[in-house]
C-alpha cells in the first residue's frame, strides 16, 4: 500500500525531523530543569556582592544540599557567615574548606582573622611533628593519597625494570632510592593526617557566648572550662544530648550537643 | 703521637704568658680581722691581679710591726681566659690601740705604679686573760691541763653590740683559745639560735695571741645572725667539739731516762699520745632586740635593714611607643634583704607598669626586674626609683633614689588598632589595642569560581577500583623477579635448562616424525622416534645420550609401566631399523609406536614436572658446552 504523496518523506527528511524533535525536547527540558549547582553558586555570589549575606548563606547552603562540595564553596559560605555576624559558623566552614584547600593563602588569612576576633588560640603541632611530617595539613588528603599511590607504583615499576634490564644500570637504582625517600615522606605525612584529622571526629563551637564544658554529661556538672565560638574540639564520645570533647591542650569534658557542629 | 706532644705544651705556655701579659693589672688589699685587740696579730694581703712578677711592696705602717710572710701565686683558666695573680702576705702586730688606716700601698709593675684602696682597722686595748670559761662537759668532765696545770682551752662567743634591731645582720665571732694542749679534729661551733636566723660559718682563721703572759693559738669562727623577733633573746651558749691529745703515762719501753726524753719528743708523741674527745662551751649572750622605730618610717619602706646601694639600668633606651622597657634594679650592700620589697617609681605617669619580678637573693644582693611600656612619645626618661631601708648604725631610715634614665621614645612603627569591617551590625569587633588609627583588617573576598564540585560522598580513594589497583605494582614486581630468576637459572644451570626444554623439544620432534609418517618414510620415522625418546629421556633425567639406561630410570622414580613402554618402543625401533622389516610390518607398527612415544612423553611430563636436584652419585660429569646448547 502506497502512502499519498504529501505523506511521503524524501531521503534524509525523516532524520531531519528526528533531530528537530530531539532539539525541541532538550530545549524544553533544559528550560524546565532546576538550576545547576554552578549557576546556584554564581547567584549566591551575586547576593553576597549585593550585601545580602543572609540570603547568600542560604544560596550556598542550597548548593551543598545538592550533594556537591568544593573548597571554594565552603570558603564563600564562611565569608557569608562572617559578614552575617556568625563567626563560629564562618570558622566551621573555613575549617571544612581547609580540608579541601589546605594551602590556600586566602583561606588561611580569613581563618586567622576570624580566630583573632574570637580570641581562640590555635594549637600548632610541635616542632618534631612539623619536621617528621612536613606536608601534613599542607596538602589535601586525596592529593596525599594520590601522591602516595603514585610513588608506590613508580617504586615497584622502577625495581621491576631494574630486574628485567640485563645491564642493571646504577642510575636506575638511585632513581629507586629517590622514589623510596619520597614515598617515605608522603606516607608518613599521610598517616599523620589521617590519624589527626580524617580518622578523628572534630567539631566547632557555634555558640556566641562562652559555653561551659563540664565534668559530667549533666547540666548540674561542675564546669571544667569554657570554650568560645570558633573553638575546634575533638569529639571523643556521644551520650544522648552531650558530647565528650577534648580541647587541643588535652583538657576534656562534656558539652551540650547543640553548641557544636561537626566538621 | 710523641712528636705532637709538644703542641699542648706550646698552647699552655702561650696561653699562660700572652693573656697574662695582655690583661689589665689591678691591685687589692685586705686585712683580717678588721677588729682586733692589742697583742692580736693581723694578716694583711696585697693581691696583684694580671701579673705574677711584681715585687713585694715594703711596708712601714705607723703603730704596727710588719713582717713579710711570702708570695702566693695563682693561675686559673676559665672559658679559655687565663687569669694570673700574686698575693703578698704580711703579719701585722699592733703596737698601740686605736683606729688606723692602712694604705694605700704602692705596687710597682713594669714601671707603672698602682695603689691599693685604704683599709681601716680598729685595735682595742688589751683585755685580761680569758677566764677559765672553757667549761669542759661530758664526756670529758675535766678540763685537759698541761703539765704546768694552766687552763689550756676556752671558747668565747662575742658580738659587737648587745642592743640590736629587728632583722639587723649582726656579726658573731666564736673564738677558740688553745693554750698548751694539742688538739685535733676541731668541729665547727654550734649554739642555740632560737629567734635567730644564722648564716653558715666562714672558713676559720688562726692567730697567735698573748694574754696575761700566756701565748694562745686562737681560732676565729665568724658568722652572722639575724634576729627574727624583738624582745630579749639569748644567743648561745656555743659549744665546740674537738679531740685533745694527751701523753700516755710511763716512759720508753726501755726504762731508761735517755730513751724517755727521746720518746717524749714531738715526733713520737703523736704515736704515744691518747686521743680524748672534748666539748668546750662558752657563755651565752643576752641580746636586746629592738623593734624598728615607727617614727620617720617612710611609706615605701621596703623592710630591708642594713646598709645598701641601689643600681638601676634600663634597656632599651631608644624605642617606639608600645615597646617594653626592662628596668633592672639591684640592691647591694650589707644587711637583711630576704623580705625586701621592690623599689618604687617616683612618678610613672605615661607608662604602663607591670608587677616587678624579684630575682634570687644572693647574700646581701637582691635584684628586681620590672617592665614599663611607654604610652606616649613625649616621654623622655625612665622615672627615678626609690628604695627605703632602715640603717641600724645610724638608727634611722634612709631612702635611696636613682637618677632618671634618659629615653628616646619614637612614634609607633605599626598599626596598633584594628578595625573590623563587617556587614552586620552585631558582628563582633576587635579589642582596641591603642589609640592610634591604623590599617584596617577584613576577610579576603569570596572566590569567583566554584572550583571542582565533587559529590560529598565516600572519597575516591575508598573506591573498589583504587583498592584493586594497589596490588598490581607488587604483582608486576614479583613477575619481573620470577622471570629474572628463571632466566638466570636457564643461563647458568645446564641440567635445569635441559630438563625444562626437554618436553618442548620432544613434541617438536614428534611433529617431525608425524610428517615422516604421512610421507610414509618409515625408516626415517623410526629413527626419529628412537632419537626423540633417547634425547628426551637423557635431557629429562640428566642421563648420557646414546642409550636409555632402564636401571637408572628406575632409580629416578619412573614407573614400571612407563619403563615397559620405553622398552617396547626401543625394541620396535631397533627391530625395524636394523632388521630392515617389510614395509607392511613397518606401517603396521608405526602408528602404535608413535602413540607409545607420545604417551611416554606425556606421562613423564606429568609425573616429573619438578626439577629434582640429584645427589652427587647420580649426577653425570658436566659436559662442556652443555649450558650453551641448552640455552
Amino acid at each position: 500500500m502506497r502512502l499519498p504523496q504529501f505523506l511521503r518523506l524524501r531521503p534524509f527528511q525523516g532524520l531531519r525531523f528526528t533531530l528537530c524533535g530531539v532539539c525541541l525536547c532538550w530545549a524544553t527540558l533544559a528550560a524546565a530543569a532546576p538550576t545547576t549547582p554552578q549557576i546556584a553558586f554564581f547567584r549566591a555570589n551575586t547576593l553576597y556582592t549585593q550585601g545580602q549575606y543572609a540570603k547568600a548563606t542560604e544560596a550556598y547552603e542550597a548548593v551543598l544540599q545538592s550533594g556537591l562540595v568544593s573548597g571554594n564553596l565552603y570558603f564563600n559560605l564562611g565569608n557569608a557567615y562572617f559578614k552575617a555576624g556568625q563567626v563560629g559558623r564562618a570558622i566551621l566552614n573555613y575549617e571544612r574548606a581547609r580540608r579541601l584547600l589546605p594551602s590556600d593563602p586566602d583561606l588561611e588569612a580569613n581563618l586567622r582573622f576570624a580566630h583573632s576576633l574570637t580570641g581562640v588560640e590555635v594549637c600548632q603541632p610541635p616542632l618534631w611533628q612539623r619536621l617528621v611530617f612536613p606536608i601534613t595539613q599542607r596538602v589535601a588528603t586525596d592529593r596525599l593519597v594520590w601522591l602516595t599511590s603514585a610513588a608506590y607504583t613508580l617504586l615497584f615499576v622502577v625495581f621491576a625494570v631494574y630486574r628485567l634490564w640485563p645491564r642493571r644500570p646504577q642510575w636506575l637504582l638511585f632513581v629507586g632510592w629517590g622514589v623510596t625517600a619520597c614515598l617515605v615522606v608522603v606516607t608518613l605525612s599521610l598517616a599523620q593526617q589521617l590519624r589527626t584529622s580524617d580518622w578523628q571526629r572534630h567539631a566547632v563551637v557555634l555558640e556566641q557566648e562562652d559555653t561551659p564544658v563540664r565534668f559530667e554529661p549533666a547540666a548540674s556538672g561542675t564546669v571544667h572550662f569554657s570554650v568560645t565560638q570558633g573553638t575546634r574540639v575533638q569529639v571523643l564520645d556521644v551520650r544522648e544530648d552531650w558530647w565528650q570533647v577534648a580541647r587541643c591542650d588535652g583538657r576534656r569534658g562534656w558539652i551540650e550537643k547543640d553548641a557544636l557542629e561537626e566538621l | 703521637m710523641a712528636r705532637r706532644a709538644w703542641i699542648p705544651f706550646l698552647f699552655l705556655v702561650f696561653g699562660l704568658t700572652c693573656p697574662a701579659a695582655a690583661s689589665e693589672v689591678s691591685v687589692h688589699a685586705s686585712v683580717r680581722p678588721q677588729r682586733a685587740t692589742l697583742g692580736e696579730a693581723l694578716t694583711l694581703s696585697i693581691e696583684v691581679k694580671g701579673a705574677q712578677n711584681t715585687p713585694a711592696p715594703s711596708l712601714n705602717i705607723d703603730g704596727f710591726e710588719s713582717r713579710y710572710l711570702g708570695p702566693s701565686t695563682q693561675v686559673s683558666i676559665s672559658n679559655g681566659q687565663v687569669a694570673a695573680s700574686v698575693q703578698h702576705r704580711y703579719t701585722l702586730v699592733p703596737l698601740k690601740p686605736g683606729q688606723f688606716t692602712l694604705g694605700p700601698f704602692p705596687v710597682e709593675h713594669q714601671g707603672r705604679q698602682y695603689h691599693t684602696d685604704p683599709l681601716t682597722v680598729t685595735i682595742a686595748a688589751a683585755q685580761p686573760p680569758p677566764s677559765p670559761s672553757g667549761r669542759p662537759s661530758s664526756p670529758a668532765q675535766q678540763r685537759p691541763q698541761a703539765a704546768s696545770g694552766q687552763n689550756t682551752l676556752s671558747l668565747e662567743l662575742s658580738v659587737p653590740r648587745h642592743e640590736i634591731y629587728l632583722h639587723e645582720r649582726v656579726p658573731v665571732t666564736v673564738k677558740l683559745y688553745i693554750g698548751a694542749a694539742r688538739v685535733s679534729n676541731v668541729q665547727y661551733p654550734q649554739f642555740s639560735k632560737d629567734g635567730f636566723s644564722v648564716e653558715p660559718f666562714s672558713e676559720p682563721t688562726q692567730q697567735r695571741q698573748t694574754r696575761g703572759g700566756q701565748t694562745f693559738t686562737v681560732l676565729h669562727f665568724d658568722t652572722e645572725v639575724i634576729p627574727l623577733r624583738s624582745g630579749s633573746l639569748a644567743l648561745g651558749p656555743a659549744s665546740l667539739q674537738l679531740n685533745v691529745l694527751t701523753r700516755r703515762r710511763g716512759g720508753s719501753p726501755f726504762g731508761d731516762p735517755f730513751f724517755d726524753r727521746f720518746f717524749q719528743s714531738d715526733f713520737f708523741s703523736t704515736f704515744s699520745s691518747e686521743r680524748r674527745q672534748l666539748t668546750v662551751r662558752s657563755d651565752s649572750l643576752a641580746l636586746s632586740v629592738q623593734p624598728l622605730p615607727e617614727a620617720g618610717r617612710p611609706d615605701n619602706f621596703s623592710g630591708a635593714v642594713g646598709s645598701f646601694e641601689l643600681e638601676v639600668q634600663a634597656t632599651p633606651r631608644d624605642l617606639s611607643v608600645g615597646d617594653p622597657i626592662t628596668v633592672q634594679m639591684r640592691i647591694n650592700g650589707t644587711g637583711y634583704l630576704a623580705d625586701a620589697a621592690a623599689p618604687t617609681f617616683v612618678q610613672a605617669g605615661g607608662f604602663r607598669t607591670y608587677e616587678p619580678l624579684a630575682g634570687k637573693t644572693q647574700g646581701s644582693t637582691k635584684s628586681f626586674e620590672q617592665v614599663l611600656i611607654p604610652q606616649d612619645q613625649t616621654l623622655d626618661a625612665v622615672p627615678a626609683v626609690q628604695f627605703s631601708y632602715f640603717d641600724p648604725q645610724a638608727r634611722r631610715y634612709r631612702t635611696l633614689e636613682s637618677q632618671p634614665i634618659a629615653l628616646v621614645v619614637r612614634p609607633p612603627k605599626t598599626a596598633t588598632r584594628k578595625t573590623v569591617v563587617t556587614g552586620h551590625p552585631e558582628a563582633p569587633s576587635v579589642r582596641s589595642q591603642g589609640e592610634q588609627e591604623a590599617l584596617g583588617q577584613d576577610i579576603v573576598y569570596i572566590k569567583d569560581e566554584p572550583g571542582s564540585l565533587v559529590p560529598h560522598a565516600r572519597p575516591w580513594y575508598r573506591s573498589l577500583g583504587f583498592l584493586l589497583w594497589q596490588p598490581l605494582p607488587v604483582l608486576l614486581f614479583l613477575g619481573a623477579w620470577w622471570y629474572d630468576q628463571r632466566r638466570r637459572r636457564l643461563c647458568g644451570d645446564s641440567r635445569y635448562a635441559r630438563f625444562t626444554v626437554a618436553g618442548k623439544q620432544a613434541r617438536q620432534s614428534l611433529v617431525q616424525a608425524e610428517h615422516h609418517l604421512t610421507q610414509e618414510e618409515y625408516p626415517a620415522l623410526y629413527t626419529a622416534l628412537a632419537r626423540t625418546l633417547q634425547a628426551y629421556v637423557s635431557a629429562k633425567f640428566d642421563l648420557p645420550p646414546g642409550g636409555i639406561d632402564t636401571q637408572a630410570l628406575r632409580g629416578r622414580g619412573v614407573s614400571q609401566v612407563c619403563l615397559d613402554r620405553i622398552a617396547r618402543v626401543e625394541e620396535t625401533c631397533e627391530r625395524v631399523r636394523f632388521a630392515q622389516g617389510t614395509t607392511a610390518s613397518m606401517r603396521d607398527k608405526s602408528h602404535e609406536t608413535l602413540s607409545l612415544v607420545r604417551q611416554i612423553i606425556d606421562q613423564l611430563e606429568r609425573a616429573h614436572r619438578q626439577f629434582v636436584v640429584l645427589p652427587p652419585r647420580l649426577r653425570r660429569p658436566p659436559k662442556k658446552g652443555g649450558a650453551t646448547q641448552a640455552a
